[in-house]
């Protein structure tokens, strides 16, 4: 079960994980901050179908010292800048079968809209800027490894 | 003079170089960018310059940083994370 903060400063935990990441594991650890009202998840999934190709598995590969270095930078820049209580991130290395979480990220903030914004902002600056690679394993038995992340095809909020 | 560096692959570019690091005999002061151009030719390498990051001991550098002794030099494919 989480633990009880009353320190103002805000709680940042990033890692990098090659066994899987349990959600329901990550709730029950989450901070119990009394003056966050907003709590926001995002899970990264493994999906089956990538720019056309049906993809049956994939391997992330991660250069663990910077990964780490600019995940904490990113979650720092949210944490002022949405003024969040706190962020926690974790990133799987490794190798990953389809529905798989890939990523989760939770952020803590006083109201919901910061919470939203945080969150949006930890995600998109992970798929830009952190050293993770992904090789895909498609269906008709070819490899690659993806070379476009996804920054810019998504939706604006 | 001599300088001897370390280079490690990752991704893309350890499929192309076969390897996950080698050392490497630089002139000292050579920048990061000539290595990688020279090493794509040696190992074809499907990315220009401008298209990966630079990588000296564990923090992003850019192309024109001019290596040292014993430094580790990492070239940063686009990534793909999240």
């Amino acid at each position: 079960m989480g633990h009880k903060h009353n320190d103002l400063d805000p709680i940042i935990e990033c890692g990098i994980q090659s066994t899987p990441i349990d959600p329901i594991k990550c709730r029950q650890s989450l901070p119990a901050l009394s003056d966050a009202g907003g709590y926001v998840c995002f899970e990264g999934l493994v999906r089956n179908i990538n720019h056309g190709k049906s993809v049956v598995r994939l391997d992330y590969e991660v250069y663990e010292a910077l990964a780490l270095k600019e995940m904490y930078r990113i979650a720092h820049q949210a944490v002022s800048e949405c003024h969040l209580r706190c962020v926690r991130c974790w990133h799987r290395s490794g190798s990953l079968g389809i529905g798989d979480t890939a990523i989760i990220i939770q952020v803590l903030a006083r109201h919901r809209a910061e919470a939203f914004r945080g969150c949006r902002l930890v995600i998109d600056s992970i798929k830009t800027r952190v050293p993770i690679w992904k090789k895909e394993y498609y269906d008709d038995g070819t490899v690659s490894w993806s070379q476009c992340h996804e920054h810019g095809s998504e939706p604006a909020l | 003079m001599q300088s001897t560096i370390t280079v490690r692959y990752f991704a893309i570019l350890r499929d192309f170089s076969g390897k996950n690091d080698e050392t490497v005999r630089i002139e000292t002061g050579t920048n990061a960018g000539e290595i990688y151009l020279r090493l794509a030719k040696a190992y074809g390498f499907p990315l220009a310059l401008t298209d990966v990051r630079v990588a000296v001991n564990d923090e992003f550098t850019s192309a024109s940083h001019p290596l040292q002794d014993d430094d580790i030099l990492v070239f940063i494919p686009p990534v793909a994370g999240g």
